[in-house]
């Protein structure tokens, strides 16, 4: 379904609703606000739900009940830092609990080919698409911590002080996580002969 | 494995991130193992990120606005029904303790009842049965009935039941007033 036909059916409901029952919502956050915060972290963190779950779906989900819960938060001050990694430790907490309740391994999920409508390498005979899929995989060999480590590390760029809030651990036990991890991910990739275009 | 960190590692990620490397810094990560592991893993994963900026197309942010105001309002409905759904439940205990309690103080009038309704066979088709249900009913409630009357009289049942309506009412204000 096209996106604006599902944004116009939601903002009919919530006006529906709204005038029915008169209940207000109050976000600290105007709608204005929202939308610049939401362009400058909705593409990072879904990026960090889906390479950390493996789920392009479970990825969508998140982000929504992210951002629910992240506009239903009192802020004592709006610093764009701060609330970025608020965000995400909303989303790393989404996952944990994922984990925790989902009742199966956190690798089992390797086994759904390229869910979310995204066209399988075969489909389309495309390197990057391979390299993609090769990646996701040997990335479920990983433990979930290992991967929000190593993606907030190297791709969000985030200092050791940055990941210890957003994924709720010690910052001096950042260092020796991440330097597992990657020495993992580096083994992985070199075994499975998973070599970037540019290196 | 003891954790050696080199001190270019975050040169090189920033190198990798960015795109733009010095040819001093090149040279070291092809020799050090730490940074040619950084640099791989960083390389890998921006590209798996590229790949998802190209390839997958991300929800509105008007639609997560709207979706998250459904939602609260979803869940103001919910916290506003709660205490209602309480008063309910505690209605429904009040009502069935206040006929446990009525049978318990007005259970002379119900036994001569029951003794009516045994003593009509024919009219029933049921005779026997019903005659050894009421029987048993009737001597269970006597049995208890006749404990508590004997011990503290009726007062105690028109007691006990005043003070669970009065519990009542008062948790009902509450609620009123709380949600107001
Ligand atoms: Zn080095």
């Amino acid at each position: 379904m096209p996106e604006e036909i599902i944004l116009a059916e939601a903002q009919q409901i919530a006006r529906a609703m709204g005038a029915a029952d008169g209940v207000e919502t109050s976000f600290q956050m105007d709608e204005q606000t929202f939308r610049i915060f939401y362009d400058r972290t909705a593409r990072p963190l879904w990026s960090y739900l889906y390479r950390s779950s493996g789920d392009a779906a479970l990825a969508d989900d998140f982000m929504q009940e992210s951002y629910f819960r992240f506009l239903r938060a009192r802020f004592k001050e709006m610093d764009q830092e701060y609330m970025k990694n608020y965000l995400f430790r909303i989303a790393t907490n989404l996952l944990r609990d994922h984990w925790r309740h989902a009742k199966v391994a956190p690798q089992a999920v390797a086994g759904r080919e390229e869910d979310g409508g995204v066209p399988t390498p075969e489909e389309r005979g495309d390197d990057r698409l391979q390299m993609n899929s090769d990646v996701r995989r040997i990335l479920q060999d990983l433990k979930p911590r290992e991967r929000e480590l190593l993606w907030l590390a190297y791709v969000e760029g985030s200092s050791h002080r940055e990941i210890a809030q957003r994924i709720g651990l010690k910052e001096r036990s950042i260092r020796s996580l991440l330097f597992r991890a990657r020495h993992k991910l580096a083994a992985l990739l070199r075994r499975q002969g998973v070599v970037s275009s540019s290196g | 494995m003891k954790p050696h960190e080199c001190e270019n590692e975050s040169r090189v990620i920033e190198a990798v991130r960015s795109g733009r490397w010095d040819a001093d810094l090149r040279r070291h990560a092809a020799l050090c193992q730490s940074c040619a592991d950084a640099a791989l893993a960083a390389r890998v994963l921006n590209e798996m990120r590229a790949f998802d900026d190209a390839e997958h197309r991300i929800r509105d942010a008007g639609f997560v606005w709207w979706k998250a105001q459904l939602l609260a309002k979803q869940a103001a409905g919910e916290r506003a029904t709660q205490p209602i759904n309480f008063v309910e439940r505690l209605a429904c205990l009040c009502v069935v303790l206040s006929v446990a309690a009525a049978c318990f103080w007005q259970w002379p009038v119900i036994r001569a009842w029951l003794g009516a309704l045994a003593g009509k066979p024919a009219s029933l088709h049921f005779g026997s049965f019903w005659g050894q249900v009421s029987g048993a009913f009737s001597a269970a409630i006597s049995s208890g009935a006749g404990a508590l009357t004997n011990a503290r009289g009726p007062g105690l049942l028109l007691a006990v039941s005043a003070v669970i309506f009065l519990g009542f009412v008062a948790f009902a204000a509450y609620f009123a007033l709380s949600e107001r």
